[in-house]
């Protein structure tokens, strides 16, 4: 990892945060706060799987897997919406990972 | 009482935020990272053998050593054991892997119950990756050069034979170990460059204690998390 571990979890955080923006109508604070909770529950144990075994198929699979649940039951969302916040979330931090690894 | 209720938001996110600083791989202000990787000079002795780089962790890593001109690096937390068997016992398909191949479930399998069995002899690299300096260093890239022991004798280890720097210019520079301990770039010429080489020492302790700060992080989410659904439950049960 070239970037320092903290810069790579406030982009995740970020970029996360604008996905539920746009699909979660809560106070934006909540919005913050959740999904920093979120991120904090899987982005360590996800890098150190990344670097442990280099399959980011696997590892982003389990983690949209994991957020589901966490988005579900925290913005108190319906499943379908919970699914659908997780992939995008979760699609753009990948996209967006493997640009900076390229660059 | 809601201003209290956002004003307690507020410390848990700025908590929460700056918790990861602890976390192992944050390289601190000033500092950037480097490459590193060691080489085997002798791999070609072992022809009759198949080697295997092992990350003994809780998750372990393995690969098979098998180009003589390879640059080996493992993730820096992990204790890299080099593990050798006959080459007439390990699978083919595992044969034609390196490094960068994804091995088959079958050869993994293979791999878990070899490794489980004792079936290889093993020896630790004692190994200390050299992985961040300082960011006017102009040093970009370091490989270990190491021998391979003698797997049989049990009092052999690794050899190390030298060390390759090379810096942001391109230019190399192999310094011969003397003893044990990493010999300082001469290229680096002043002495506050020199002093700024931090090879990270990486002991059990450490290791151990980076783990327990990743844990920590999650850890204190899930509570978190776990508070906030609690309280939310007995709200609607009160209800």
């Amino acid at each position: 990892m070239t970037l320092p571990y903290l810069f790579s979890l406030v982009i995740t955080i970020v970029l996360e945060f604008t996905t539920h923006l746009f699909f979660i109508k809560r106070p934006i604070l909540d919005i913050v706060f959740y999904a920093i909770l979120i991120n904090c529950v899987t982005h360590p144990i996800a890098t150190i799987f990344y670097k442990q075994t280099g399959n980011l198929i696997i590892i982003e699979f389990s983690v949209f897997i994991v957020e589901i649940f966490l988005i579900k039951w925290l913005f108190e969302i319906d499943y379908k919406k919970a699914i659908l916040i997780s992939a995008i979330a979760n699609l753009l931090t990948a996209i967006l990972g493997k640009i900076i690894s390229i660059i | 009482m809601k201003k209290n209720i956002y004003f307690c938001k507020l410390i848990l996110i700025l908590l929460v935020l700056f918790v990861p600083n602890i976390f192992a791989d944050f390289i601190p202000e000033g500092y950037k990272s480097i490459k590193y990787c060691i080489k085997f000079n002798n791999l070609s002795d072992y022809q009759d053998y198949g080697l295997f780089a092992v990350c003994d962790t809780t998750i372990p890593t393995t690969y098979l050593l098998n180009d003589p001109d390879g640059c080996y690096g493992m993730y820096k937390f992990c204790n890299f054991k080099v593990c050798v068997i006959e080459k007439n016992k390990v699978p083919i398909t595992l044969l034609d892997t390196n490094y960068r191949t994804q091995i088959s479930k079958s050869d993994r399998q293979w791999l878990n119950s070899n490794m489980s069995d004792n079936n290889f002899i093993c020896k630790d690299l004692n190994y200390h990756p050299m992985i961040t300096v300082k960011e006017e260093n102009p040093i970009v890239k370091v490989v270990d050069v190491m021998a391979l022991p003698n797997f049989r004798d049990s009092a052999s280890n690794f050899q190390k034979v030298k060390i390759i720097y090379t810096y942001t210019n391109g230019i190399s520079e192999e310094i011969p170990y003397t003893n044990e301990s990493r010999p300082i770039s001469k290229y680096a010429a002043s002495e506050e460059i020199k002093n700024s080489i931090i090879p990270i020492e990486i002991t059990s302790n450490s290791l151990a204690k980076n783990r327990y700060f990743v844990v920590i992080i999650s850890l204190i989410a899930i509570i978190i998390i776990s508070i906030i659904l609690i309280i939310r439950k007995n709200k609607k049960k009160n209800l």
